[in-house]
Formats: structure tokens, C-alpha cells, sequence
């Protein structure tokens, strides 16, 4: 006769075996029943399953619920399943901000790359690539970086948007023209942009008649050079050419006083003032250039634009002139500098003068197909809106959609615990 | 409960019992097998990842089931029997209740009777804590054995004590046998002591230039290569095999391959730096009036291998002009024998160089190290300047910091006294008569002695008795009045001469005929010497330096005697022409007195306006070679710096291969970079997260990234 | 533009002031064959200033030891390195001197090794044409010094460009005269200054 203990565990063990096959029922159940036909609102964090389930289901509508911009490739599969038949829907649990970054090649012979950024919003912003964070921006905003280099994608990622482009072009360099007269500043200038990197052509005027040459020297034509460097006086005699050649597209630097000479004048950004004198000892300091004399740039024309500027004076100036672009730096004898300042000044002068190049030089994008594993989705909220139109005004709490996968594993391991538990405690108390 | 029940619930607790204990063996027997598999496989390299835990697991699975056999055993007999063994009592009264045979039999009731006076509880219960004891302390200690397995360093580091070897293993991830037991044998240059290092699987060497490197492994080798640079190295056979090289100056890596893989190992040498020498005596430069006696000279020195010798050189330089003679020596040379600070210490005889007036010795201490491989290093102190000085001359040879002239302090002096008699000569109106005097004296006096001086400086280098004139003061009782011939001077002389008598006392009258004689005599003195007469003289070009120097001079002391005049009449506004003439006179004596002395031509000016472009010849155009980029290869670094940091998170092991392949290519362009490289390379293989310093070495590859917050309208970062 | 500034190297070992004509001479060649804007006179600079990094061509001459003290050793390192360029020439003209030996020493540890000069190198064509080299001074043979031609100046490079020219010629003699005497001789000996200071204006 069994005891009571033993009835109670007998049922205990049918209780178990019960369990487990209901378990099994449900799941066999939840195999072979057809899928709902209705529209299902979803929230963004399951998409892919939820995905999946539509793209067999076909449901008439679907209205999802998203906390950051979707991916691109979560946002085309939306469409596609829009353009198929179901009406899409999407709302925003929180406000997500709208982003675009962009890169390109920057005009220098260092192959940087210039990556531009720009979010609505004061959330923080994280710019990275495929090796990892680069910058932080703690209060997102607008920035423009120049990156030596870029592992696969460049990401600009913030709380509601994961943002990401590629430089998808290269650039087509062509050698700087050097005008000026012999001397300590034709001769730096020269050095610093070569050991940069650029092909520099030049024409150094030693004496009447007498010119010290380099390079392919010819007409001055954007087909030849990126941009014209005049130093001096001396490219007086090329300055009709000069001016021609910005307005087809060339860059033309005037340093100095050069943006005095007659025909030059003309595209400078600005007037050439009286000569300031340098700081004594500024070039040794954290800011070099306060040390060098300098001829202001004045009179600013009506498109001109204040690159640098020290105290109330604009030191350096940009212009576009038709299709080219012309800087005029009023600095003076930018040589000092390079002897004379810092530890690292050799390489901030040069880095300087690249810097004034690049900002000009004609640089024609040579479009590459950008490789497999480059991410790019350059403005995820407006590239949303454009695939599924602007968000639709719909109850957005909603609860997370029962992942099917976890009730699935949940079951089975009842099923399988169930019966192990059975069996254990029939084999325990010695029954077959 | 009836005796079956009884015998059931003790044999399901022996169930529980033979499961637990054949669950714990089982665990035991696989945390163990897999804690020896784990060792095994890295040492050999022969298993990787999971096949470990796969033996580890069928071993402890057939364990597992060869333990659970007995439970089929256990059957109610046989239960009861077991309980009987441990519970004598029973007398086999349990064996007989449990037989089903019996199960009616009439003494079922008292054998019950007599199973339920017994209790075997008890043994049941210390058979089964016997059962599952030692399983279970087996399986502890097989746990602590895996978590001491995995916690074995595989990654060593070693260093010798003098840093001149230095190693860094890894763990050995190569797959390829004949480079898993590959280790190395560094051994330094016999004049750094020799000393050997044995590392096991080294990843980098760091070693003394000129080093000794054999790296051996077991195995026969075949098929393995190897090479340094480029250069193909031979494998030797041996015990094993071996490859035997010498450490160069520069970072290279040597590769071994085989079919089966490859292995790198960095090779970075140290230089052997040069003694530092530092000269305690003499401490500073001097200058002599005659050369006698003797120097004594000290050093101390240092290197950071081992000293070989030591010594002080001196070159003795003399002449003049153009034409000059030198010799040279040593002297207080010592031998160290690898010491690594020495001391020097000699004494100089100057009388045994028999030094002449001009005569320079220029000393310093020198050094050399032991260094027989790219040396020896020599290393040499401050040069010290011993000059006799020529006869009259009392400058220094140093520019800068020599004491002025006479002549200067002459010319601040004058300055002083102008400022002061134009202060007077603003508050003339409102002062009294006497007090304008009495003050107007006193300047008048302080100018008579400054012309003292300036007369003194004259007579000085004319030769004569620099007190000729102003034997005395002033303030001085008169001289007895002089009846040589005086010198004629100009009208104006006279006059004043006149004027100065008028009204004077006599006491002040025959001061001046004394001062009048002095001068007169100084003048004539003067004129001798230039011939000229004693009209205010001016400097001419291309007179002689004595004539350079003097002129300029007498002419001083001529306006200083007419300014004194005036003060001394209170006439403070007809003084200072004289006085201002005065100053101007000792600026050009000044001048002259430098070109002199310096043995300089004037500074000429060249007309640039005259000689522009006026050459007969004309040159000709040239060409211009380009200059390379500074460092062409800090962009391509930068990017293989980036795809290095990318392929870790995917590949760690071939991330750690790149990554030492940049940092030995980085050692000489970029020293920073391999720097950090070497910290996230440390990071990396210790199995810490090298996140951080892998970001850190991206930033000095990349430099700063250079950001604007905003977008400007213009591109570019400003 | 700035004005080119001759400059005379001060060193505190030895007679740094030994040719205090050459400046002007030089200063005058410039003028007579260049449009060049270049300052009256020379200037005077140490070594071991600041100022050094002031005048990027720096002239150096002496007849006793040259030995740096380790500001002027750091200085003439970094002006090197900077792009400033040393023309040395030795007084003496003798290899068997102290100058000599002493500066070649001292330029050497400071920027680098002294080695020949290919009598092809751009220098002797930056201006003039110099096909055969250095041009021979009229005191190299006479009497004094080593009493030898010498028929390379040395120089130590950074890259490709004289970081130091070092001349055992005794230039400093051969132009060591006021310009005004220049009309007395028949071939101007300063045209190879000309071709330093313009290569050292232009490369």
C-alpha cells in the first residue's frame, strides 16, 4: 500500500510528466500555427526577428516603435516590405536627432582624410572608425576634423543615431607654383611644402635674367600646377596670368605684400595695410605666429572670409573667385619661425604652409567604388524619413514583442526538466 | 515501516550515494585531464582551443559511466545484505523479510518485530559520507589544478641586471613544431663583461651592438629558413638545429619560415654611449701676466659599459697675425680597465711650455671607453682657455662681460656731469648767487678730475709719467709756479686765461698757471707725438693707432679744461658746449681705442647704391633638385597602425605579429610610435586590454587630430 | 622681402674676428652681380644665441683650436637641423693645424661628419659656373700652412643639402680685402661667395 509520502510523490510525478507534455503540445503548437495576419506594432529593439517574421508573414500593416534611427540595412528591408504590400509605419519612442557626417580626401599630399559632422541636438558624439574612437564631441554640434588616417568606415555615433560614410573619392594633386626672389623666405617656403610632401615647381629670381628653376614650368594653367604661390614682387610679371588662372579654378596664394601687385590686386581678398611688427619672442611662445611681422589684411571684399585673425586685425583671408579660390596671408617672413621658434617648429611651419595650400589648391575628385566592408549612411534620420516618410502619430508605449526564441528555449527546457525530474524521481523510488 | 520499505529508502540513499560519488570522480577526473591537456597543448603546441576539453570530457564521461555500473547492483538482496554486513544485530532477520519467498511465511511478523528494534541509520549514513568524501576533495583539488594551469605565465620577461639584454616571450601561438620550442642565447661583447641570457620563445631582443644571438630549437629543422634584413642566415644542425647571428646597429627583424609557418623575432639594438666627461679644474678660463708655476687639472669621468683610458690634451697656439705655430700633448693618462666612473687628475708645469706673452693653451679632459665593436667612444670635456696676456694689454679675450676701458667711465662720468650742470642751469633763476656757485664749483671740481684721468690715460700711453700733469688735486695747496716755456695756445686761451685772472684770488690764480703748465707741458707732450699743433684735433682715417687714439683724447681734455673753467665762474650754460664736446671726443676715443686693441679694421659700409649690378659678369640660371618629404613613410605607418588596431578585435594573434613588424620598422623614423606599440604589445600579450594604449599609439602616429567645433565657411581646419 | 644679413659666427675658443673684411667683400660681390637685397654691413653673432637662428648662413673662420663650449655644440646641432647652413673656412689652410683638426672634431660632433664634396655639386653652379670645383686661392701655395692645393671643400649634409661647408682653401685670406680694391685685380676671386651665399638662398 503506498504511504502517503509516496502518493504525494506520484503525483508530484504526474504533475511533472503532465508539464512536460503540455510544454510539448504548446511548442508543437506554436510550430504549426499560421502566422498573424494582423499589423503588429514592434518596438526598435527586436527588429531583425520581428523582420524576419514579416518578410514570411506579410502582415497588411506594420507600425514600429524606434528608440535611435535604424541601420541602413534594417531600413531598406522596411521598405522593401513596404513597397511589397504592407503599409509601414514608424514613430519615435524618443526624439531622435537628426546627423550627417561626411568625408572626403583632404588637398594635401599626406593623404588626410577631412571628415565633417554636423547634429541637431546637445547629446554627446562619439567619432570613431573600425580601430576605435577618435574624438569626442561632449556636446555634439557641428566639427570638422582632419584624420591622418581611417580604418574602414568613419562613424559619428550618438544616442539615437549611428551616422557613417567613407571617403569615396581620391584626390588628383598637381605641383605648387613658387614665385618669389631669393632668399630666406622663397627658400623655407619651398622646403616646408616639400617636406610635406608636394611636388613644388618654382622660379626664384636671383638676378636680372638670372632664375633658379625647378620643376615643370610652363603656363600657368590649372591643367599644370594646384595652385600658385606669390612670395613677392617678383611675380608681378605673371600676374595677368595669374589672375586668369584663379578664375578658371586655380588656387593662388599671395603672401606678404604680394596681394599689392597690380592684376593681383584685383582677386586678393582684401587691401594690403601698413606692416605690423612681431611680438619679440612670440615665436618661441604657444601662438609662433605672434612673433612674425605682419601686413594686415584690410578692407575685407564682400565675400572674403577671416581665416586668422590677431587682435583686431585679419592676418590671413580666403576668397572665392569664380571657380577658384584665392588666400592672402599677410605674414612676413615666415621663415623666422621655422629657425627660430620652438622645438616643434620646423614642423608646425610646415605643417602651416600645407595647411594654406590644401585650403585652395585645385584638387579634382577621382570617384572610387568604395570597399565591401564600408559602411555608408551618411544621414540616418533623413534617409529614414525619405524611406518611410515622416514619423506617423501613434501610441508608442508599447511592449516588447514577445520574442518567440526565448519563450521557445523556455519551454523546451520545462519540457526536458519536467521529464528528467520524473524519470529521476521514479527511478529513485526503484519504479521502471 | 515495514523492513522492504526500509530496505528501499537505504538502497535509493546507496543510489544517491553511487551517482553523487560518480559525478564528482567524473568532474575531478575531467577538470584534471583538461587542466594537463591545456599545459600540454601550449607547451607542444599540438592542440589548441577546444580538443583539451573534448578529451577531458570522454575521459571523465567513461569515468562517469564505469562508477554509475554498481548502481545496477543494487538490488533489494542485495541491499539487505550490505545492511546486514554492517548491522550484525539483524542476525540475517533483514535478508530473510525481504525474500519475496517468505513474504506469507508465519515468522514475518517476528522477524518485523525484531527489524524494527534495529536501526542502521547510522552506517548508512557513514557510507555514504564515505562515499562522496574523497570525490569531492578530488574534485576541489582538481579545480585549483585547472585554475593553476591557466594561471601559469606563459608570457616571461626577462632582463639582466645591466640592461644590456633584454628579452620578451609570448606565448607560443605559433602552430608550426619547429619554432615552439624555439629559445635564444644572447650572449654581450666581450668588453661589456660577456654576460649571457638565455630567453625561452622571445618575441624581441634589445642587446648591446655587437652582441651574440644563437637561437636553437629541438627537431632536425629541416625545411626551416631563416633571415635578418633580407640576408638568408645558415641553420646549422646540432642537438637540434640552430641559427647563429651578431647584433647590428640597426632594428631589423629575423624571420624564420618553415612550411608548417613562420615566427619573427625582433632584434633591437642599444648603443654603447660615449663616456661623459666634466673638467672641475681649472673651472673657468684665464688670463695670465706671466706663465709660471703649475696648473692643476681634474676630471671626473663616466660611461655606462666600462672606462678603457683617460687623459687631459692641451694644444698650445702661438703667434699672431697671420702666421701662428701650434703644439700638442697629453698628459695624466690613466687606464680604467671597464671601471665605470673614473677620475683624472695631473698637473700642467707652464714653465716646461714656455709660454710667450699672446700664447694660448686651450686643456680639456678626454675619455674613452672599451667599446671594440663600433668604437671605442670618446667623450671629451669643456675646453678651458689659458692665455698669457701681451705686454700692455689688459683686456680680455672674452667679448662680452670685460670691464669698460678708462675711456668709458670717463664717458659716463662727463655724462653725469653734463646732466648735472643742466639741472643746475634750469634752477639758475631760482637760486641764490652763492648757492649757484658754491654748486657750480663743485661740478667744476668733479670735471678737473675727471680731465685728471683722461690725463692720466693720455700720458699713459704716450709713455710718460701718467702723473705729469696732476700731481695733485685741486683742492691741493698750489704747485710752485712753473717758468717753462708755456705753450702758446690759441687766442681764445688767452683770453680766458685773462678772464679767469680777473678778480680771482691769488691762491686760485696760481692753481690755474699750475694747471695751465701741466696742460702746456701735455700739449707739447701731445703734439710731439702727433706733430700737430694743439688745436682741436680730429681723427682722420688713416692715421696711425697711436694718433687714432690719442686725438680724440687731447681734444677731450682741451673742451674739459674750458668746461671747468666756466663752472668755476658759475657760468653753467657756457660750460656744457664744452662739456657735450667733451663726451663726443671719449665716444670716438672709445671707438678707436676697441679698433685698436681688437686688431680690427674699421667696419666697412658698402654703397650698395654705387655697386648694384655694376659686376662685369653676370651669372647664370640654375636648376633646383626637389628635397625629399621629411618622414614618406609616417602616412603609410599611420595606416598600418589602423589596420593593425582593426584586425585585433577579429584576430589578436595576427594583430600582434603586424603590430611587431610596424614597431621594429618605426625604431629609427618614428621612436615614439615604437614606443607605444611596445606598451599595447605588452598589454596584449599579458591578456590585459590594451584599448587605451593602443589608442594612444594611433595618436602619435596620426599626430593631433586637428578639429574645429564648427563648420567654417571656409574647408580646411582653422 | 627681408634684406640678406652677412653673418660672422662668434665662437669663444679662438681668433673668430681674424677676417673682418671678408663680410664687406662679399656684401659688395653680392651687390655687384645679384638683384638681391642685402644689408650694408655684416653682423656679429654667437654661437651660442639665440640670435644665431637669426641669420640662416653663418661664416666662420679663425686660426686657433675651435672648441665648442655645449651651448654653442646644442646651438650650431639645432640651427643645422633647422635648415641653417655653416660656412667654415680655415685661415690657417693647413690640415695639419689646430683649426683644422679642431673644427673638423667639433663639426662633427655637433652636426655630423666633414666628407668630400663632389666638385660636381650644385654649389659650383649656383651662380657661377665653377667646373673644375673650388677655385684655387693664391695662399694655398704660399709658404704657409700645409702648402698644398686642395682640391675639395668637405661638407656635412642634411638630406641632400650642405649643412656645413668647410673650406681648407683660406678663402678667408683671399677675400680678406676692403671691396674698394676690387678694381685692381683683373678676375674677381669672391664669385665662389657668391655661389655659397646664393646657394644658400636658394636650396
Amino acid at each position: 500500500m503506498p504511504s502517503p509520502a509516496e502518493r504525494v510523490r506520484r503525483v508530484a510525478e504526474l504533475v511533472l510528466r503532465a508539464t512536460a507534455l503540455a510544454a510539448l503540445a504548446v511548442l508543437l503548437w506554436r510550430a504549426l500555427r499560421p502566422p498573424t495576419a494582423a499589423g503588429v506594432s514592434v518596438a526598435a529593439g527586436d527588429l531583425t526577428r520581428a523582420l524576419e517574421r514579416w518578410t514570411l508573414a506579410g502582415p497588411a500593416e506594420l507600425r514600429v516603435v524606434l528608440d535611435k534611427a535604424p541601420d541602413a540595412r534594417t531600413r531598406d528591408w522596411i521598405r522593401a516590405l513596404a513597397h511589397s504590400g504592407s503599409q509601414a509605419q514608424w514613430a519615435a519612442s524618443r526624439p531622435i536627432r537628426g546627423s550627417a557626417v561626411i568625408a572626403e580626401p583632404a588637398s594635401e599630399p599626406s593623404g588626410a582624410t577631412r571628415v565633417r559632422f554636423a547634429a541637431a541636438g546637445g547629446e554627446p558624439v562619439s567619432i570613431g572608425d573600425a580601430a576605435g574612437t577618435i574624438d569626442t564631441l561632449s556636446r555634439g554640434g557641428a566639427a570638422e576634423l582632419e584624420l591622418a588616417s581611417v580604418a574602414g568606415s568613419v562613424r559619428a555615433s550618438g544616442a539615437t543615431f549611428t551616422a557613417a560614410t567613407a571617403a569615396r573619392d581620391s584626390i588628383a594633386l598637381k605641383p605648387l607654383l613658387v614665385l618669389g626672389a631669393a632668399g630666406w623666405e622663397s627658400k623655407f617656403t619651398i622646403a616646408a611644402l616639400e617636406e610635406r610632401g608636394w611636388r613644388v615647381a618654382a622660379r626664384v629670381r636671383v638676378a636680372p635674367n638670372v632664375e633658379v628653376t625647378q620643376g615643370p614650368l610652363g603656363a600657368i594653367d590649372t591643367g599644370r600646377y594646384s595652385a600658385v604661390i606669390a612670395l613677392d614682387s617678383t611675380a608681378a610679371s605673371s600676374a595677368t596670368a595669374i589672375a586668369r588662372y584663379a578664375h578658371d579654378g586655380g588656387g593662388v596664394i599671395l603672401a606678404g605684400a604680394s596681394a599689392r601687385i597690380g592684376g593681383l590686386s584685383s582677386i586678393a581678398p582684401g587691401d594690403v595695410g601698413r606692416r605690423i611688427a612681431g611680438v619679440a619672442g612670440g615665436v618661441t611662445s604657444a601662438s609662433p605666429r605672434t612673433g612674425l611681422g605682419v601686413f594686415p589684411v584690410t578692407s575685407l571684399v564682400s565675400n572674403g572670409v577671416a581665416l586668422e585673425s590677431r587682435a583686431s586685425t585679419v592676418t590671413v583671408a580666403a576668397r572665392r573667385v569664380t571657380a577658384g579660390r584665392v588666400v592672402q596671408t599677410g605674414y612676413d617672413e615666415t621663415w623666422r619661425w621655422r629657425m627660430a621658434g620652438g622645438d616643434e617648429a620646423a614642423a608646425a611651419h610646415r605643417e602651416w604652409w600645407s595647411r594654406l595650400a590644401a585650403a585652395v589648391a585645385y584638387a579634382p575628385l577621382v570617384a572610387r567604388v568604395p570597399a565591401a566592408d564600408e559602411v555608408i549612411d551618411e544621414t540616418p534620420l533623413a534617409s529614414l524619413i525619405d524611406a518611410l516618410g515622416p514619423p506617423a502619430t501613434m501610441d508608442t508605449r508599447v511592449a516588447p514583442a514577445s520574442d518567440g526564441t526565448r519563450t521557445t528555449r523556455f519551454l523546451f527546457l520545462l519540457a526536458v526538466g519536467a521529464l528528467l525530474l520524473e524519470w529521476a524521481s521514479r527511478r529513485l523510488r526503484g519504479a521502471r | 515501516m515495514r523492513p522492504l520499505e526500509r530496505v528501499l529508502r537505504t538502497r535509493r540513499a546507496l543510489a544517491t550515494a553511487i551517482a553523487t560519488r560518480a559525478a564528482l570522480w567524473a568532474t575531478a577526473t575531467t577538470l584534471t585531464v583538461g587542466a594537463l591537456a591545456t599545459i600540454a597543448s601550449r607547451r607542444t603546441g599540438r592542440l589548441d582551443g577546444f580538443a583539451p576539453w573534448l578529451i577531458a570530457a570522454v575521459i571523465g564521461g567513461i569515468v562517469l559511466v564505469v562508477l554509475l555500473m554498481p548502481w545496477r547492483r543494487l538490488t533489494v538482496p542485495r541491499v539487505a545484505l550490505w545492511i546486514e554486513e554492517r548491522v550484525p544485530r539483524l542476525e540475517y532477520a533483514l535478508v530473510t523479510a525481504v525474500d519475496p519467498a517468505a513474504e506469507r511465511a508465519p515468522t514475518t511478523a517476528l522477524l518485523e518485530q525484531q527489524i524494527a528494534r534495529v536501526s542502521w541509520t547510522a552506517e548508512t549514513r557513514r557510507a555514504v559520507s564515505r562515499a562522496v568524501a574523497w570525490p569531492a576533495l578530488a574534485t576541489i583539488a582538481a579545480f585549483g589544478a585547472l585554475l593553476l594551469a591557466q594561471r601559469v605565465a606563459f608570457a616571461r620577461s626577462a632582463s639582466a641586471p645591466d640592461g644590456t639584454v633584454s628579452a620578451t616571450s609570448t606565448a607560443s601561438r605559433d602552430v608550426a613544431s619547429p619554432f615552439a620550442r624555439l629559445s635564444a642565447t644572447v650572449r654581450a661583447p666581450a668588453y661589456a663583461g660577456g654576460r649571457v641570457l638565455r630567453v625561452e620563445s622571445p618575441a624581441s631582443i634589445v642587446a648591446l651592438v655587437g652582441s651574440s644571438v644563437t637561437f636553437d630549437a629541438p627537431g632536425a629543422g629541416a625545411g626551416v629558413t631563416a633571415d635578418v634584413g633580407g640576408q638568408t642566415l645558415a641553420v646549422q644542425p646540432t642537438s637540434g638545429w640552430r641559427v647563429a647571428l651578431t647584433v647590428g646597429d640597426r632594428p631589423t627583424l629575423v624571420r624564420f619560415r618553415h612550411a608548417s609557418g613562420e615566427r619573427i623575432v625582433a632584434l633591437e639594438p642599444r648603443a654603447d654611449s660615449v663616456p661623459t666627461v666634466r673638467l672641475l679644474e681649472p673651472s673657468r678660463d684665464t688670463v695670465m701676466r706671466v706663465a709660471r708655476g703649475a696648473l692643476s687639472l681634474s676630471a671626473e669621468t663616466h660611461d655606462d659599459i666600462g672606462l678603457a683610458s683617460g687623459a687631459f690634451e692641451y694644444i698650445v697656439s702661438s703667434g699672431e697675425g697671420e702666421s701662428f705655430q701650434f703644439r700638442s700633448g697629453t698628459l695624466g693618462t690613466r687606464q680604467y680597465s671597464g671601471a665605470a666612473n673614473g677620475t683624472l687628475a695631473a698637473s700642467l708645469a707652464l714653465d716646461a711650455l714656455n709660454l710667450k706673452p699672446g700664447d694660448m693653451v686651450h686643456l680639456r679632459a678626454v675619455a674613452r671607453d672599451g667599446n671594440s665593436v663600433s668604437g671605442p667612444g670618446v667623450g671629451a670635456s669643456e675646453t678651458r682657455v689659458l692665455r698669457v696676456a701681451r705686454a700692455g694689454e689688459y683686456d680680455s679675450i672674452a667679448v662680452e662681460g670685460a670691464p669698460p676701458p678708462e675711456a668709458d667711465k670717463s664717458m659716463i662720468s662727463e655724462r653725469m656731469l653734463i646732466m648735472m650742470t643742466e639741472a643746475l642751469d634750469r634752477r639758475r633763476p631760482t637760486l641764490a648767487r652763492e648757492t649757484l656757485m658754491s654748486e657750480s664749483r663743485a661740478i667744476g671740481r668733479d670735471q678737473t678730475r675727471l680731465r685728471k684721468r683722461v690725463g692720466d690715460i693720455i700720458f699713459a700711453r704716450l709713455g710718460n709719467n701718467p702723473s705729469g700733469e696732476e700731481g695733485r688735486d685741486p683742492d691741493d695747496d698750489p704747485a710752485s709756479a712753473d717758468t717753462s716755456v708755456r705753450a702758446d695756445s690759441a687766442s681764445r686761451d688767452a683770453a680766458r686765461r685773462a678772464a679767469t685772472r680777473a678778480g680771482r684770488p691769488a691762491r686760485e690764480i696760481a692753481a690755474a698757471d699750475s694747471a695751465d703748465s701741466a696742460r702746456a707741458a701735455l700739449l707739447r707732450a701731445a703734439s710731439a707725438a702727433t706733430g700737430n699743433g694743439d688745436e682741436i684735433l680730429d681723427f682722420e682715417g688713416d692715421e696711425t693707432p697711436v694718433v687714432a687714439i690719442n686725438r680724440p683724447l687731447l681734444e677731450a681734455y682741451n673742451a674739459m679744461w674750458e668746461a671747468s673753467r666756466e663752472l668755476d665762474q658759475g657760468e653753467t650754460a657756457r660750460a656744457l658746449p664744452p662739456m657735450r664736446r667733451a663726451l663726443a671726443a671719449i665716444q670716438r676715443a672709445r671707438q678707436a681705442e676697441r679698433i685698436y686693441l681688437r686688431g680690427k679694421a674699421p667696419t666697412v659700409v658698402v654703397d650698395l647704391a654705387r655697386v648694384r649690378l655694376t659686376g662685369k659678369d653676370t651669372g647664370a640660371a640654375s636648376t633646383r633638385v626637389p628635397r625629399q618629404p621629411v618622414d614618406p613613410g609616417a602616412a603609410r605607418r599611420a595606416e598600418r597602425l589602423a589596420a593593425a588596431i582593426e584586425l585585433a578585435s577579429r584576430t589578436p594573434a595576427a594583430a600582434i605579429d603586424s603590430l611587431v613588424l610596424l614597431r621594429v620598422e618605426s625604431l629609427d623614423a618614428a621612436p615614439r610610435l615604437a614606443a607605444a606599440i611596445a606598451d599595447a604589445l605588452d598589454a596584449m600579450r599579458n591578456g590585459r586590454d590594451a584599448t587605451t594604449l593602443l589608442a594612444r599609439a594611433r595618436r602619435v602616429a596620426d599626430g593631433t587630430v586637428r578639429g574645429a567645433g564648427r563648420l567654417g565657411a571656409w574647408s580646411g581646419v582653422w | 622681402m627681408s634684406e640678406f644679413v652677412f653673418a660672422t659666427g662668434q665662437y669663444e675658443s679662438g681668433d673668430w674676428d681674424s677676417a673682418p673684411l671678408v663680410p664687406a667683400n662679399l656684401i659688395d660681390s653680392l651687390a655687384k652681380y645679384t638683384s638681391l637685397p642685402v644689408a650694408p654691413t655684416g653682423a656679429i653673432v654667437a654661437l651660442a644665441s639665440d640670435d644665431l637662428f637669426r641669420f640662416p648662413l653663418v661664416y666662420l673662420t679663425g686660426h686657433l683650436p675651435v672648441r665648442f663650449t655645449e651651448a654653442e655644440r646644442a646651438n650650431v646641432r639645432r640651427f643645422a637641423d633647422r635648415g641653417g647652413m655653416l660656412f667654415v673656412d680655415d685661415h690657417n689652410h693647413d690640415i695639419d693645424g689646430a683649426f683644422h683638426k679642431t673644427a673638423v672634431e667639433e663639426l662633427g660632433r655637433a652636426v655630423g661628419k666633414l666628407t668630400q664634396l663632389a666638385n660636381t655639386h650644385p654649389l659650383y653652379s649656383s651662380f657661377f659656373k665653377f667646373p673644375d670645383g673650388p677655385p684655387n686661392t693664391a695662399h694655398e701655395l704660399n709658404g704657409w700652412g700645409d702648402n698644398l692645393v686642395h682640391s675639395h671643400l668637405l661638407a656635412a649634409m642634411r638630406g641632400d643639402r650642405i649643412a656645413v661647408l668647410y673650406s681648407n682653401k683660406d678663402y678667408s685670406s683671399e677675400w680678406g680685402y676692403h671691396p674698394d680694391n676690387k678694381r685692381f685685380l683683373s678676375i674677381d676671386n669672391t664669385k665662389f661667395g657668391v655661389n655659397v651665399i646664393v646657394y644658400a638662398l636658394t636650396r
